[in-house]
């Protein structure tokens, strides 16, 4: 891959993955070197965040050309290291999905923060905490995410939010409180049952190229939440059929929707996703071949490796460790970026698609 | 024949006995064993005399220093054997002080780690490194019945963990260990409410727009 800023008339859409643990991330050209960026991971070796490595790497003047930071939602393989790339963003708004009870919420994190002050675990709230300090000292407004809504128009390219919807931003406000009940159990971290409702679903329109970014939303029987909510309603989507797909959920088959890809898709389009090589393998071979029905053009960030074995250490840690308990597997660390470039001002382009790392493209 | 002790030895073979001795503040003590080839008046001549051995203790010897000298035949050997009796040169003898054993957990690797799901039989928990601040995590099923009782109450999702392995010494003797202990904290006191109350103030000054 060549390492070079793109053309001031060129799209580009970069996933970086890490094989499932250490999150995902987009990092997108919107043109004339104005850049935004969503949801972020990192190298668990080095803790730094991947996509501001990227856009170093790239030559991008970070501080003063991210327009845009959006955190699709607060779960660890979509936030760690977010932080990091809102400092070196000095010049960047910052969007994350609608909170109804704010004074609410606000409680929630700061308690759960302070609970996990002393605790090396890596935590999602602590890196929301530590971006929301950002914004403060900046003085600057947290866009909501909902749905239809336009989070910015940079030139001829502009990015809208899809979800979440109305419903689920409402059965949050009845989530917090349930947590702040569970406050009184200090020995626990807060875990949100149902991060992935509250994913923002965002739409990229680069002059008459269109782009969908899926972020971790499910499908589920209930229209008034996850993709049968963006797919009934929206009126964003009206007319607009994307060439290029970010696959939500690691394409798990609750990500899945046969209409998204007939309505929302234009045919054979570029479609990326990140695997999950953890406990539950995502994604399954059926669902590849559900995919490559509808796209020639399928890649991924890294391998679907099932791993079952803990970390290399010394021998006889080995050992005693395997003596105790032999169902420990490492969650290993698979970097692989994908970029797709597009130039702007034709309407007739494609997609040029470039693979570093560990991405590869799945084919038939 | 010998006795083996943490900082040296004391052995015997048929007419001699023979110590080497590290440096050393104590010995730490050891175990007799017959010796086939000598009849049971000779075992138990010699069973004395190292008997008496362990119950010294033995300080500040030169390192790797050795004694040998003749054992005293049998007929000039009682079994009731005099105590102040000197069959080695030994630099300094210090009075009898009974052994004390000390024991310790040495752990060779530990985690943190949190509940991720719990099934009929056994829990699913991220770990991470206790002793590192960077690298990989990973993923461990446990058994549900290797925690302790009274930790059972405290398999929650969301629940936080530390788990050691390692070797375990006690009474001399070395075994493998492995301790899973559930974090436990008082009710939140008012100082940590406050801390999250002030954040929580200066948080909630953020625009929303």
């Amino acid at each position: 891959m060549n390492y070079s800023l793109p053309n001031n008339d060129e799209a580009e859409i970069t996933l970086i993955g890490t094989g499932g643990g250490y999150g995902e991330s987009c990092v997108i050209h919107l043109g004339n070197q104005m850049w935004a960026v969503v949801d972020s991971c990192i190298n668990p070796k080095t803790q730094q965040s991947l996509p501001l490595e990227y856009l170093i790497k790239l030559g991008v003047d970070v501080e003063s050309n991210v327009k845009l930071i959006i955190c699709t939602h607060w779960h660890n393989d979509h936030i760690l290291g977010m932080s990091k790339l809102l400092a070196a963003s000095k010049s960047s708004a910052f969007s994350c999905a609608k909170v109804n009870d704010r004074e609410k919420f606000m409680l929630w994190l700061s308690m759960d923060y302070q609970k996990l002050t002393d605790e090396k675990i890596s935590s999602s709230t602590n890196e929301f905490v530590e971006c929301l300090k950002i914004i403060g000292t900046r003085k600057l407004s947290i866009m909501h995410s909902y749905p239809d809504r336009i989070l910015g128009k940079f030139g001829n390219s502009t990015i809208s939010s899809l979800s979440p919807s109305d419903f689920v931003i409402q059965q949050f406000d009845g989530e917090i409180s349930k947590l702040i009940k569970d406050f009184g159990i200090p020995s626990r971290k807060f875990v949100l049952q149902k991060p992935n409702d509250q994913s923002v679903v965002l739409l990229l329109e680069f002059g008459d190229h269109c782009a969908v970014l899926g972020a971790d939303l499910e499908y589920t029987n209930n229209t008034n939440k996850g993709w049968l909510n963006i797919l009934n309603h929206s009126q964003a989507i009206i007319d607009k059929k994307a060439s290029l797909f970010k696959i939500p959920h690691h394409g798990s088959i609750t990500g899945y929707h046969e209409n998204l890809w007939l309505q929302l898709l234009k045919p054979n389009p570029v479609a990326k996703l990140t695997p999950w090589n953890r406990n539950k393998i995502l994604p399954s071979a059926e669902m590849i071949k559900k995919f490559l029905g509808h796209t020639k053009d399928l890649f991924i960030t890294s391998p679907i490796i099932s791993n079952n074995k803990p970390k290399k250490r010394n021998k006889n840690t080995e050992k005693i460790i395997d003596f105790f308990n032999d169902k420990i597997s490492e969650v290993k660390f698979e970097k692989g970026i994908i970029r797709s470039r597009i130039k702007l001002s034709d309407s007739t382009a494609r997609w040029l698609t470039e693979l570093e790392d560990s991405s590869l493209k799945i084919e038939v | 024949m010998s006795l083996f002790f943490s900082y040296g030895q004391i052995s015997t073979m048929s007419d001699k006995i023979s110590a080497t001795l590290l440096p050393s503040q104590s010995i730490l003590g050891g175990e007799f064993t017959e010796n086939p080839a000598l009849d049971n008046e000779r075992n138990r001549h010699i069973s004395v005399i190292l008997n008496y051995y362990t119950n010294l203790v033995l300080a500040d010897f030169p390192r790797n220093s050795e004694v040998t000298k003749e054992l005293p035949r049998n007929s000039e050997v009682s079994t009731e054997l005099d105590r102040s009796t000197k069959f080695l040169e030994l630099p300094e003898v210090k009075k009898y002080k009974p052994f004390e054993y000390k024991n310790h957990f040495d752990k060779v690797q530990s985690w943190i780690g949190h509940i991720i799901a719990i099934n009929e039989t056994t829990f699913l928990a991220k770990i991470e490194d206790a002793n590192e601040s960077s690298g990989t995590f990973e993923d461990a099923e446990f058994s549900i019945d290797d925690i302790e009782e009274e930790d059972k109450k405290l398999l929650l999702i969301g629940s936080i963990f530390y788990w050691s392995v390692g070797y375990e010494y006690r009474r001399g003797t070395k075994n493998k260990q492995s301790i899973l202990r559930f974090k436990r904290l008082p009710k939140i006191d008012v100082a940590t409410m406050d801390k999250a109350a002030d954040l929580a103030s200066e948080l909630r000054n953020i625009n929303w727009d």
